[in-house]
């Protein structure tokens, strides 16, 4: 239980970061992101992403615009703002900081 | 045949069917519940019916037009439960299995509840509909045919007071759940009955789907269920005009037979039932089921037709069931105790004398027989007229048994037999049977009545006259000539009325009996 919970802190705290990187280039609606985060396993069920995404939304990291689908309901379109665009630096930054911190220690430690 | 809403997600219309609806209808409530503390929770929840949305009109195609209620689940499976939209320490625990295990938590086995959702009284007829997987308007109408029996009141408050109420998400999707689980496709017996069950599914919605045809069958359905409400209703007034038909007419309207004369219900009772208390009990018990069922069946009319829900009928009819059963329970308790008096058999043989003619004449006795002046009652497949004098029963019609005679002459024997709760009371009875015959060189003169004393009551007494019959001798009666077959040659025809067995009855007829029967009963 305690493992589990653990990785899920970890998987947590790199969402947002996933979710901002998949929108870097271009713009997304959900599904696509779903099915982004699903491929790669950091999510098991849908409903995680929207509370995620509205959250964002709100802190101005992302905008979204409506679009008509021909196959269903219209699609709410996210991308990502300029503010965003920087958090997304600053983060990579850390990400990649923190990255370079886990190898470092792991590869000392599996010596 | 299942019931399919028509709902609006986000702009885009769907056919979808009842059950999934109310599952989904559900599931977004408790998501409301679940996000109430959430920044932005409006927004969240619009976006998640978007992606249903999405998802049911991926779902669908031409062939397809209807979202089912697996549709819905397997899109609940795909967005998670509302916890996991907030708790995200559950969301990480390792892929697969745990959406298995989350399925299957949702597809355990099928269990019977009753669905309130769709209930008109207390949901017992949804409720097996949904368990047996047919439609409720087909158990409403089966359920109808058992109240016209008289059972079906019963069984319905029982099952009312038995089977829960499905009250949470969990309960529902039990109640309606496939009895198989889809996620465990892997083994093959489940993978076949898969195929089976969307084999099934296709036809059923070629024949559901479209929309006209759906519409003709609610319009159809309402029709059935209006009908059924009269239907209750009518009975109910039949029920009542009987009921007020039996308490004006002073309890002695109600004929228990006849074309001869009528005889009070009461007054079979008491020539029935062991004592008068029992009587009394015996009408307490069946006044209250009747009542009960009188106002059950408005009751389940007005529900019916008017589609009225209140907690009162509840009340009403769980009070109305209470009568009924206890009214059941008086009655099935003088009925065993009555019973019992009719548990042990017991007879009386008395030689009436020998005759050295070819020939034995049977006179019958009718003076004590007044045409119109007795009750007619049908016993062991045959009438019984019977006559009521101050303190005794008599009984008309005699029994007559034909067997070979050990020698050359006839005998003839008179066989007393009767009913009672031990074998000293049965042979008691059948020592308190009044009958005469009386032999006069070759004619037997034998009276068409018996009677023993009313205290008695009807216990089955029975009179038969055992008449052993010499080789190559014959009987005569009422122009009738009865012979028996030869010892080498017993029971085959040598005349048509060879067989061994018949009646006088009351009006001093014979009635041969040419089916044989009662013939178990002659192997003395």
């Amino acid at each position: 239980m305690k493992l589990e919970n653990t990785k899920a802190q970890m998987r947590k705290g790199i969402l947002e970061f996933c979710i901002l990187s998949i929108l870097e280039n271009k713009e997304a609606y959900p599904s696509e992101i779903i099915g982004a985060l699903k491929d790669a396993k950091l999510i098991v069920v849908e409903g995680t992403l929207y509370p995620l995404l509205t959250r964002l939304k709100n802190a101005e990291l992302l905008t979204y615009r409506w679009e008509e689908s021909k196959s269903g309901p219209p699609r709410k379109y996210y991308s990502i703002t300029k503010m965003g665009t920087t958090f997304l630096e600053e983060l990579g930054e850390t990400w990649s900081e923190l990255n370079k911190a886990v190898s470092k220690i792991t590869k000392n430690t599996t010596k | 045949m299942k019931k399919t809403v028509s709902v609006n997600i986000k702009g885009t219309n769907f056919l979808i069917e009842e059950d999934a609806y109310e599952l989904l209808q559900d599931y977004l409530k408790r998501l409301a519940v679940a996000l109430k503390n959430e920044e932005g929770s409006q927004e969240i929840l619009e976006d998640v019916e978007l992606r249903i949305a999405e998802i049911c009109s991926a779902k669908l195609s031409e062939t397809k037009t209807v979202i089912e209620l697996k549709d819905i689940e397997d899109i609940l499976v795909a967005l998670g439960d509302p916890s996991d939209f907030l708790d995200e320490d559950e969301v990480a625990s390792s892929s697969a299995d745990n959406t298995e295990s989350r399925r299957e938590n949702i597809k355990t086995n099928k269990r019977l509840f009753r669905d309130g959702d769709s209930s008109y009284v207390g949901g017992v007829c949804a409720g097996l509909g949904n368990y047996f997987g047919i439609d409720a308007l087909i158990v409403r109408l089966i359920f109808f045919v058992f109240i016209l029996s008289g059972i079906g009141i019963t069984i319905y408050i029982i099952l009312w007071i038995v089977v829960p109420k499905a009250e949470s998400t969990i309960d529902k999707l039990r109640m309606k759940g496939q009895p198989i689980t889809v996620e465990s496709v892997k083994n093959e017996v489940n993978s076949a009955a898969e195929n089976i069950k969307s084999g099934a599914n296709s036809i059923k919605n070629k024949i559901t789907g479209d929309p006209v045809n759906k519409e003709r069958a609610a319009r159809g359905k309402r029709a059935i269920t209006t009908l059924l409400g009269l239907g209750f209703f009518g009975f109910g007034i039949m029920n009542l005009i009987g009921f007020l038909v039996f308490i004006l007419g002073g309890f002695h309207f109600i004929p228990i037979h006849g074309d001869n004369g009528f005889l009070s219900i009461t007054s079979y009772g008491e020539l029935v039932l062991s004592s008068a208390g029992d009587v009394q009990l015996v009408w307490i018990g069946g006044l209250l089921l009747w009542i009960s069922s009188v106002i059950f069946l408005f009751v389940m009319g007005t529900l019916l037709l008017f589609k009225i829900k209140s907690k009162w009928t509840k009340f009403i009819i769980g009070g109305l069931g209470l009568f009924a059963i206890s009214g059941i329970v008086i009655c099935i308790v003088i009925g065993v105790r009555t019973g019992r008096d009719f548990a042990f058999d017991r007879e009386i043989d008395r030689f009436v004398g020998s005759s050295d003619q070819k020939e034995l004449v049977i006179v019958p006795r009718t003076k004590n027989y007044k045409k119109g002046a007795n009750y007619h009652i049908r016993r062991h497949g045959h009438f019984m007229d019977l006559e009521i004098e101050k303190d005794r029963i008599k009984s008309f019609g005699i029994e007559v048994i034909y067997v070979p005679s050990n020698d050359t002459s006839f005998h003839i024997i008179q066989n007393l037999s009767s009913s009672g709760n031990s074998a000293n009371s049965a042979l008691q009875r059948s020592k308190n049977i009044y009958h005469d015959m009386e032999l006069i060189n070759d004619t037997l003169y034998v009276d068409v009545e018996y009677s023993f004393p009313k205290k008695d009551k009807l216990r089955d007494q029975e009179v038969k006259i055992i008449i052993q019959i010499p080789e190559g001798s014959s009987v005569r009666l009422d122009n009738r000539t009865i012979h028996l077959g030869s010892k080498n040659n017993s029971g085959n025809a040598e005349h048509p009325y060879y067989k061994k067995q018949g009646q006088i009855r009351g009006d001093g007829y014979y009635d041969h009996y040419f089916d044989n029967r009662r013939s178990h009963e002659v192997q003395h």
